[in-house]
C-alpha cells in the first residue's frame, strides 16, 4: 500500500481522543472509526492504538470499563475524562496552529 | 457518570484485577469482531485472519506493553486511592468527633493525662537512672566504699589503699580518690574574696574519668606528694568566670586559702567530680611512702577493664582486704580489720551517684503511671463501648448492606486513632510543660534533674503507645458486631444491651477502681510516712534562725585563740545589734550532714578500737545551742571557759546511752580523735538532734568546746565555720549585709557566704523524699479522678438503659428510696468489688515501697481503711447524678419512647 502515510508522532492520540470526544467506545470501534475517518490514508497499527489507548488510561485522560458491545459481548469501553478533554482540546488547537502554520509557508512565494 | 462511587464499593479494587487475562479479553474482542467484518466484507475466513494479524502489528510486543502500563496503573491508582480513602476516613472522623464533644472531649483528656504521666515519669526515669553518667564508657566506672556491717556503718578509703588496690586489683584498670571541700579564693580588687568547691583528687581521677585538659596539663602522680601542695587545675566554669576564658592564665599564681598555687591547666567544660560539680582540681596528699592511716574518708572511683563487673573487682578486692591486718599493722592493731568486719564494696558508679532509695523511689512512680494510663484507658474503653451502642444500628444496617468487616474496622479503628492521637498531642504539650517546670521547682531534689528535658524517647512514647491504644479501642465496637446481625436477621426490633457487653463494662469500672485503690494506699502510706517523720522531734527550732558560712584562712589563724578571738568579736558585734536574739557557731548544722566522723571512747571502758563506732565531731562556740534551740542539760562552755582553756564536751544522748549506758555521762571522761593521753570532761547532754535526715536514727555526736584544754593536740582549730543567728525579725538579707559589715570591720580578707534560712535547709533535707513523694500522689489522685469519671459515666449509661424499667416501677407505684437502692446498689457493687480486689492487689504490692516507709507497715490498717472508705464515698459521689435523674424520670414519657 504505497499510498498510506506514516503518523507523526503524537498524532495518533488526538485522533483517539477525538474518536472518545463523541462518546465511550471500546478499543475496535476507534480502530474503525479512525479507518474509515481517515479513508485509509494513515497506515496504523491496531497494535499500536491499544498502546494509545492504555497509555493514556495511564495518564488519566481516559477511563477504562468493562461493558457489553452493540452485539451482546464483553468489551472494554473507553471514555473521555475530563482531564482527557482538556488535552484533546489543547492538542487540537495547537494541531490546527502547526498545520496553518505549515499551510503558509508552504503557500508562500519565493523569496525575491 | 457523576455519580459518586459509595465509599466502601471503591475498596473492591483492592482485590486487584487480573490484568493479563483483561488484556487477552480484550484484544481477542478486537479480533472476533474485525475478522467478523472482513468476512463480511467477502474475504475468505483465513485471509480476514491474516489482514486482521497484520493490520494489528506485533501482538506479543504489544501484549507486554500493555501489561506494563496496566500494572504501572494499577499499582499507582491503588496507591493513592488508598491513601485517599484513609484521608477521608480520616475527615469523616474528625467531622464526627467534633459533632460529639461529650464523648471526644472527655476521651482525649483522660488519655491525655495518662500519656502524659507516663512521658513525665519515663523522661525522669531515662534521665536519671537510665542516661550513662557523662563520662567516656561510663559503664566501666564503679564507686567504692568500706561498709563494716559489725558497726552498722559505711566508711570510705584510705590512702594506702589506692597503691595497694591498683596494684593487686587485676580488673581495675585504673583507680582515684578524691574529696569535695571548700576553700577561700582570696578577693584581688575586682573579685571579693569568695568561697569555692576544690576536688581534692588522686591525680589518677584524669586518667580514670576519661578527662583530657582542655588547656595546658591535668595533675601529675608526682603532684600528690608534696605536703603542700603547689599547683591547681582550674575547671572550665571557674576559668571562664574569673579570667574570662584567658589562655595566658597557665602559669599565674592563685591565693587558695591563703596558699599561692600555679595555675598548671584547665578541664573541659562539663568535666566533674561524679556526684558533684567543681570549680577546682588539687592533688590531696597521698605519698605511697607515708605510714599507713586507718583513716577512711575519702571517696573513690575505679575503671574497670573491659569484660570485668563490679563483682569481678570485689570478689578479687576480698583476699585482699582479709591481708591488711597483716600488711599495714600500724594502721589497723589487734586484727581491727577481722573485729570491724571491714570490707571494700564495688558497685557501679551510677547506682552509688543515683542512690538506690531515688532509684527504687522512681521505678515505683514508673509503675503507678502505668496504672494510671490503664484507668484511663478502661474510662475510654468505656466511653468507646457506651458511644458503640448508640452505633450498632448503623453497625448492623452497613454490613447488612455490604460493607465487610474490614472496612468497617478501618472505619473504627481510623477513628480510634484519631482520638488517641489528639490525646497524643495534648500529652506533649503538658510534658514539656510539666518537665519544663522541673528543674525550677525541684532543683536538688533529685540527682542529675537538671539534665532532664522532654526528648525525642518521650514524644515515640507518647506516640507508640497512643497508636497501640487507637487501634485497640477501634476493634472495640465491633466485637459483638456478629451477634448483632444475627439479632437482626431474626428480625428483633431492637437489640437490647447484651450481657457480654455490660459485663465487660462492669469489669472495666471493677478493674478501675482496684487500680486506684493500689494507687491510693501506695500513696496514702507515703503521705503517712511523711507526717511520721515531721512528728520526729528535730531537736532543735529552725524558726527565725538564720545560717552563714564563713572560713578563716588557715596562714593568718594560726592557732585556737586566734580563731576563738575573731569569732567572740564577730558574736559580740552582731549580738549587739538590734533584732538580735542570739548568735552562735559551730562546724556542722543538723541535717546537713556531718562534716566526717571520728572513733570516740570512754574513759575506762577499754573498748577495742574496733568498737569504736564513727560519732560526729565538731566544735561550738558558745550561744550555738541557744540559738538553735537545742536543750542542754548540765551546760555548754562559755566564752570565759574560752579564755581560760577549760575546755569541756557536750554530747547527744545517742551518744551518752551508748558510752556510759547506766550512768550519768555528766562529769564522765572520754577522748577522741588522735587526742593522745588527753581526756575531755563531758558537761552537757544535749536533746535528740538528727544530723544527716529524720527518717535515720538520732546522730552520736560530740561538741567540743571552741578552745581545748592545753593538754589537747592543737593542731586542729576550726577555720570553716557555720555562723547561726536568731532574729525572727529581719530578713536573710538584711542580716547578710548586716555580718558582711561587721566582717569587714574585722577582717576583710575573710569571705561569708550567702545567708540561708535554716527552715530551707530543713526542706531541703526531706526534699528528695518529698518530690517523689509528691509525684506518687499525683498520680493516686489523678488515678482517682479518672476513675470516678469512669464510674459515672457507667452508671449515667446503665440509668439511661434502664430508664424505661425504671419508669415502668415508679408506675406501678415504685417509691424513691426504692429507685435509689436499686441505682445506688448497681454503682456500689462495682465499688465494692474493686476495693476488694484492689485491697488484695495492694497487700501484694506495696512492699516494694516497704524500704521507703518510715515507721509505717505496708499493711497500715488506718491508710486501708481510709482509702476503702473514701474510694467508696467518692463511688456514692459519682453516682449522685445519675441516681437524682432515676428518681426524676417521667413514667410517661419514658413509656412513650419508642
Amino acid at each position: 500500500m504505497p499510498n498510506e502515510l506514516d503518523l507523526f508522532q503524537g498524532t495518533l492520540d488526538i485522533l483517539v481522543l477525538r474518536a472518545l470526544s463523541h462518546g465511550p467506545m471500546h478499543g475496535y470501534a476507534v480502530a474503525r472509526w479512525i479507518r474509515e475517518g481517515s479513508d485509509g490514508t494513515f497506515r496504523i497499527l491496531d497494535g499500536a492504538l491499544y498502546t494509545s489507548l492504555h497509555r493514556m488510561d495511564e495518564k488519566g485522560w481516559i477511563d477504562a470499563e468493562w461493558g457489553t458491545s452493540e452485539r451482546g459481548k464483553r468489551a472494554r469501553f473507553y471514555e473521555l475524562t475530563p482531564a482527557g478533554r482538556a488535552e484533546l482540546q489543547q492538542r487540537a488547537s495547537r494541531w490546527d496552529r502547526y498545520v496553518s502554520a505549515v499551510a503558509l509557508v508552504m503557500a508562500a512565494p519565493a523569496r525575491a | 457518570m457523576s455519580r459518586p462511587t459509595p465509599a466502601w464499593r471503591r475498596y473492591l479494587r483492592f482485590s486487584g484485577p487480573d490484568i493479563a487475562s483483561d488484556i487477552e479479553e480484550e484484544l481477542g474482542f478486537h479480533f472476533e469482531e474485525r475478522i467478523e467484518s472482513l468476512v463480511a466484507s467477502g474475504l475468505s475466513l483465513t485471509d480476514a485472519r491474516a489482514q486482521a494479524t497484520a493490520e494489528f502489528g506485533d501482538l506479543g510486543t504489544t501484549r507486554t506493553r500493555l501489561q506494563d502500563i496496566d500494572v504501572r496503573t494499577h499499582r499507582r491508582r491503588t496507591s493513592a486511592e488508598r491513601l485517599m480513602v484513609i484521608g477521608d476516613e480520616v475527615r469523616l472522623a474528625l467531622r464526627r468527633l467534633r459533632r460529639q464533644p461529650s464523648f471526644t472531649a472527655p476521651a482525649v483528656l483522660t488519655l491525655g493525662l495518662g500519656l502524659a504521666s507516663i512521658a513525665v515519669a519515663f523522661t525522669l526515669l531515662q534521665a536519671v537512672l537510665l542516661r550513662p553518667l557523662p563520662y567516656p564508657e561510663a559503664g566501666q566506672l564503679v564507686s567504692l566504699a568500706s561498709p563494716m556491717p559489725k558497726l552498722d556503718d559505711v566508711w570510705g578509703i584510705a590512702r594506702h589503699q589506692l597503691p595497694y588496690y591498683k596494684e593487686n586489683v587485676r580488673a581495675f584498670e585504673d583507680m582515684a580518690l578524691y574529696q569535695a571541700r571548700e576553700v577561700t579564693i582570696a578577693g584581688d580588687g575586682v573579685f571579693p574574696a569568695e568561697r569555692m568547691v576544690v576536688a581534692s583528687v588522686s591525680a589518677s581521677i584524669f586518667p580514670t574519668l576519661r578527662i583530657a585538659p582542655a588547656l595546658g596539663r591535668i595533675l601529675r602522680p608526682e603532684d600528690n606528694v608534696p605536703r603542700r601542695g603547689t599547683v591547681v587545675v582550674l575547671s572550665h566554669d571557674y576559668w571562664t568566670r574569673r579570667f574570662g576564658g584567658d589562655p595566658q592564665v597557665i602559669g599565674k599564681l592563685l591565693a587558695v586559702d591563703g596558699t599561692s598555687r600555679e595555675i598548671v591547666g584547665v578541664t573541659p567544660a562539663g568535666a566533674s567530680l561524679p556526684d558533684r560539680p567543681v570549680d577546682l582540681w588539687m592533688p590531696d596528699y597521698i605519698d605511697p611512702a607515708a605510714p599507713p592511716m586507718n583513716n577512711h574518708v575519702r571517696s573513690s572511683v575505679a575503671r574497670l577493664r573491659p569484660g570485668f563487673t563490679a563483682s569481678d573487682a570485689e570478689a578479687q578486692i576480698a583476699p585482699l582486704v582479709v591481708r591488711m591486718d597483716e600488711i599495714f599493722p600500724a594502721a589497723y592493731p589487734n586484727h581491727w580489720i577481722r573485729e570491724s568486719g571491714f570490707r571494700t564494696s564495688v558497685t557501679p558508679l551510677r547506682d552509688e551517684v543515683v542512690g538506690p532509695a531515688v532509684a527504687r523511689a522512681l521505678w515505683i512512680l514508673f509503675a503507678a503511671v502505668w496504672l494510671v494510663l490503664l484507668v484511663a484507658i478502661a474510662n475510654v474503653a468505656n466511653l468507646v463501648m457506651v458511644r458503640a451502642e448508640g452505633q450498632r444500628r448503623e453497625i448492623v444496617m452497613r454490613t447488612a448492606l455490604g460493607a465487610s468487616r474490614p472496612i468497617m474496622l478501618l472505619h473504627f479503628v481510623t477513628e480510634g486513632l484519631v482520638v488517641t492521637l489528639l490525646a497524643a498531642l495534648f500529652a506533649c504539650g503538658l510534658a514539656s510543660v510539666v518537665l519544663g517546670a522541673f528543674p525550677a521547682l525541684a532543683a536538688d531534689t533529685l540527682p542529675r534533674l537538671s539534665e532532664v528535658h522532654f526528648g525525642l524517647g518521650g514524644v515515640g512514647l507518647i506516640l507508640g503507645l497512643a497508636s497501640v491504644i487507637g487501634v485497640g479501642l477501634g476493634m472495640l465496637p465491633m466485637t459483638h458486631a456478629r451477634a448483632d446481625s444475627n439479632a437482626l436477621r431474626e428480625g428483633s426490633r431492637t437489640l437490647t444491651s447484651s450481657r457480654a457487653r455490660m459485663a465487660l463494662r462492669n469489669s472495666l469500672v471493677v478493674g478501675q477502681v482496684a487500680m486506684t485503690v493500689v494507687l491510693l494506699v501506695g500513696a496514702g502510706l507515703l503521705i503517712r510516712s511523711g507526717l511520721r517523720l515531721r512528728a520526729v522531734d528535730d531537736g532543735f527550732e529552725p524558726r527565725g534562725v538564720v545560717t552563714l558560712d564563713v572560713a578563716l584562712s588557715r596562714a593568718a589563724y594560726r592557732s585556737y585563740d586566734a580563731a576563738a578571738t575573731i569569732y567572740r568579736r564577730l558574736a559580740e558585734q552582731i549580738g549587739a545589734a538590734p533584732g538580735v536574739q542570739s548568735v552562735g557557731f559551730a562546724e556542722a548544722l543538723p541535717l546537713s550532714g556531718a562534716q566526717g566522723c571520728t572513733g570516740v571512747m570512754a574513759a575506762g571502758s577499754g573498748s577495742s578500737p574496733g568498737r569504736e563506732r564513727c560519732v560526729a565531731t565538731m566544735h561550738a562556740a558558745p550561744g550555738y545551742f541557744e540559738t538553735m534551740g537545742i536543750e542542754v542539760r548540765g551546760r555548754a562552755p562559755d566564752w570565759a571557759d574560752a579564755v581560760r582553756h577549760v575546755g569541756g564536751v557536750v554530747i547527744s544522748p545517742a551518744l551518752a546511752r551508748r558510752l556510759w549506758p547506766d550512768q550519768d555521762p555528766i562529769g564522765q571522761q572520754m577522748r577522741c580523735c588522735r587526742g593522745g593521753d588527753h581526756w575531755d570532761r563531758v558537761v552537757g547532754v544535749t536533746s535528740e538532734v538528727h544530723m544527716t535526715s529524720l527518717d535515720a536514727p538520732p546522730d552520736e555526736i560530740a561538741y567540743f568546746a571552741i578552745v581545748p584544754p592545753d593538754s589537747a593536740p592543737t593542731n586542729n582549730w576550726p577555720l570553716d565555720i557555720r555562723l547561726v543567728i536568731k532574729a525572727p525579725t529581719l530578713s536573710a538579707a538584711a542580716i547578710q549585709s548586716m555580718v558582711r559589715d561587721a566582717m569587714t570591720e574585722i577582717d576583710a580578707t575573710i569571705p561569708v557566704s550567702q545567708a540561708r534560712l535554716m527552715t530551707d535547709l530543713v526542706a531541703e533535707s526531706m526534699a528528695r523524699r518529698t518530690f517523689t513523694l509528691i509525684l506518687i500522689i499525683a498520680a493516686a489522685l489523678m488515678a482517682l479522678m479518672l476513675s470516678a469519671v469512669g464510674l459515672y459515666g457507667v452508671i449515667a449509661f446503665v440509668v439511661g438503659q434502664r430508664e424505661r424499667e425504671i419508669g415502668v416501677r415508679i408506675a406501678v407505684g415504685a417509691s424513691v428510696a426504692q429507685i435509689v437502692a436499686l441505682v445506688l446498689g448497681q454503682s456500689l457493687r462495682l465499688v465494692a468489688a474493686g476495693i476488694v480486689i484492689g485491697l488484695a492487689g495492694a497487700g501484694a504490692g506495696t512492699r516494694v515501697l516497704e524500704s521507703l516507709l518510715f515507721e509505717v507497715s505496708p499493711t497500715d490498717p488506718m491508710v486501708l481503711v481510709l482509702v476503702a472508705v473514701s474510694v467508696a464515698l467518692l463511688g456514692l459521689a459519682a453516682s449522685g447524678v445519675p441516681t437524682a435523674r432515676a428518681v426524676r424520670i417521667d413514667p410517661v414519657t419514658a413509656l412513650r419512647g419508642d
